[in-house]
């Protein structure tokens, strides 16, 4: 069974003078298990499709089943709970709160899940380890580095035990030495069987990925079935150099 | 799940000081006046003796100029105090478990210990039932008899505060003081008795403290003693002052407050006998108008008298008004402090958090806000309970009259929880209701 099937999706943005389709009738389908990047140019729709992706936004038509699951039209509460139990978050600039420590950063998605004091706990414990930053449970995240605090963001997103993770630029703010030990830790994730789908503008992070998309006007390529007609394209539609 | 809100909540709230001192300022200012007003108001109504208050009643009867209305009182209503020759007519009644006059007189104390110079005071002048009647604690001894009223007895009940003045606050029974020209036997000491307000003398001093002096109401009769009626009076007619006890017991002079203890069933019976009272009067040619008394409850008797004054409630609407333009300006920093950390907002929705919770979360800091403004709106309230109540002059109040206490914790901490919550739902609601997309972008 897919992971994330998404049927001719589509999601505009309007205002008085113009309308910009950000994801014009996008279909894809994700299986168990893979690990996707999706690049492109800035403005390409790209972060749209990851908030779509991951329930934080909504869409205007088509369809979208997440773990077999319809979710085109749930209720809040519906979103909150499949957000929270079946998909992980990591964000470029990580997006932990700064007035928690990492312990209680990690705890956060627990809390909303519902889970026993004692279950939250060891849950934590096992995931922090797992980022190798157990010395560093009850910091704040004003007194980690970046790449510590991706780790923690990982280790958060991980704690529900997801069947998606949804990665944002996540080595976007990282020098080149920390990107490569977040992306080995993401392969990691993934080798042990959570489907990852990346979104990055860096070809070098994307290379990482088992399956590339590329993602251009709101629409998606499949690289690995399209890239020689779209490169094709590019080259006919492109001006000459003078 | 509550607890772990709060706790978030609170860690918000520390996260931005500044702004959250000022939050807590804005509602602190707003909920200290009404706190105090509505505190002076709560001393001034209060039921002052909850346990038999339905039981004592204030009774009047009509003695006026048939020509003219009485100024002081409700239209149609009695004057607001009796006659001596009145009191004496209605104390004969059996009717009533317990009755007494209260009355207030003039007169100049002469220690025993010479080293305390002489003082002039004002006694009350009471019957044998006043303490029984009205609780009224004893340290030592107790109070007179009824047979002591008749003669009358020179007896007399010391105030805690004046056995202490007098007697270093050592067991005085028994001693012998002089009050004008006449030595009174000390039968008893009050213990701590502060009725507040005074209800038994609400014409007089009403916020005052008991006067240090209790003796058999027909004292006033001795005139060698040297008593001289004091307090607030009303008279009509003009009947010559040539002798004061001629004059006393002849008078249309009104300065007593009657008062009876009576099961409310029984109330029907004393007015009959009232009625009786005033037929009889009026055939002595006394009493001109028509059947004309009250048997008012205590409770009622306060509100008649206004001992909480109108103007309290007015002050109490205003300061309520200025609470709410404080909540006005506490919604706009709501409102921005909320939308500013929309990004942390938009992570919680990411992790699982539906609108409902984050609009939880944040009604609960406002009300964590509102909470500790309303601590700190208590302690400006106190302050100026403080400061008022030794603002007062000693026959209108005393320092300790206004104070915190816990009522003025649990109205303070009403209005800053209302504040808060008032204050608080329009940002609450608008920050659960952006789109999470929205607010990640904005972290």
């Amino acid at each position: 069974m897919p992971t994330l099937q998404m049927t001719e999706v589509t999601k505009s943005y309007r205002t008085d003078l113009i309308e910009t389709r950000a994801l014009n009738r996008i279909s894809l389908t994700v299986d168990e298990g893979e690990f996707v990047a999706v690049s492109g140019p800035s403005g390409s729709g790209k972060t749209t499709f990851l908030n779509v992706v991951g329930l934080l936004d909504t869409f205007e038509s088509g369809t979208y089943r997440l773990d077999g699951e319809d979710v085109s039209a749930l209720s809040d509460r519906q979103q909150a709970r499949i957000r929270n139990g079946k998909i992980g978050f990591v964000f470029q600039s990580f997006n932990l709160i700064p007035d928690l420590d990492v312990f209680d950063n990690v705890d956060v998605p627990l809390r909303y899940g519902g889970l026993s004091a004692r279950e939250r706990k060891g849950r934590i414990e096992e995931c922090v380890a797992r980022v190798g930053l157990t010395a560093r449970l009850h910091h704040l995240p004003s007194q980690l580095s970046g790449g510590q605090q991706q780790r923690v963001a990982i280790a958060r997103a991980l704690a529900v035990r997801p069947r998606l993770i949804l990665a944002d630029e996540p080595t976007g703010n990282l020098d080149s030495a920390t990107a490569q030990d977040i992306l080995a830790l993401l392969h990691e994730v993934n080798d042990a069987g959570t489907t990852i789908v990346m979104v990055t503008h860096d070809p070098g992070c994307a290379a990482h990925a088992a399956r590339q998309i590329h993602m251009l006007d709101g629409r998606l390529i499949d690289v690995r079935e399209e890239m020689p007609s779209l490169a094709a394209r590019q080259l006919v539609s492109a001006p000459a150099l003078s | 799940m509550l607890l772990y809100y709060l706790r978030l909540a609170a860690k918000s709230a520390l996260a931005t000081p500044a702004l959250t001192a000022l939050t807590v300022g804005a509602i602190a200012l707003g909920v200290a006046v009404p706190t105090a007003l509505i505190s002076i108001y709560e001393v001034f109504s209060r039921d002052p003796i909850p346990a038999k208050s339905d039981r004592l009643f204030n009774v009047r009867v009509d003695n006026w100029d048939p020509d003219s209305q009485f100024f002081d009182v409700r239209p149609g209503d009695p004057p607001k105090q009796i006659a001596y020759r009145d009191l004496r007519g209605l104390i004969s009644s059996e009717l009533p478990r317990h009755r007494t006059g209260v009355g207030g007189a003039g007169v100049f104390v002469f220690p025993e210990d010479e080293k305390i110079r002489p003082y002039r005071t004002i006694v009350t002048l009471a019957h044998a039932d006043f303490f029984p009647m009205f609780e009224v604690p004893f340290r030592y001894g107790g109070g007179w008899s009824r047979a002591d009223d008749e003669r009358p007895a020179r007896v007399v009940v010391l105030s805690e505060e004046a056995n202490e003045r007098l007697y270093g606050g050592a067991d005085s029974v028994g001693r012998r003081i002089r009050l004008g020209t006449e030595s009174f036997t000390i039968v008893g000491v009050l213990d701590r008795y502060r009725p507040v307000p005074m209800y038994y003398d609400v014409i007089n001093n009403s916020m005052g403290k008991p006067r240090q002096f209790f003796v058999p109401f027909d004292t006033i009769r001795e005139t060698a003693i040297g008593l001289g009626v004091a307090g607030d009076t009303d008279s009509w007619g003009n009947f010559p002052f040539t002798d004061p006890v001629a004059f006393l017991d002849n008078a249309e002079f009104n300065w007593i407050q009657y008062w009876v203890e009576l099961p409310p069933e029984r109330v029907a019976d004393y007015e009959s006998f009232l009625s009786s009272y005033a037929a009889s009067q009026r055939q002595l040619g006394r009493f001109p108008k028509p059947d004309n008394h009250r048997v008012t409850p205590l409770m009622e008797w306060m509100s008649v008298r206004e001992v909480a004054p109108p103007a309290t409630r007015g002050l109490v609407v205003i300061s309520l008004l200025f609470l709410a333009v404080c909540c006005l300006n506490l919604t706009g920093l709501l409102l921005g402090k909320f939308l500013a950390r929309s990004g942390v907002l938009g992570v919680h929705r990411a992790l699982g958090a539906p609108r409902s919770s984050i609009f939880l979360q944040r009604l609960l800091e406002c009300e964590l806000i509102g909470a500790a403004g309303g601590l700190v709106g208590l302690l400006l309230a106190a302050g100026g309970l403080a400061l008022l109540g030794r603002s007062l002059p000693p026959g209108i109040g005393s320092p300790d009259l206004f104070g915190a206490n816990g009522f003025s914790l649990g109205v303070a901490l009403a209005l800053a929880l209302a504040a808060g919550l008032v204050s608080g739902i329009y940002p609450a609601w608008r920050a659960c209701r952006i789109p999470p997309a929205i607010q990640l972008k904005l972290q």
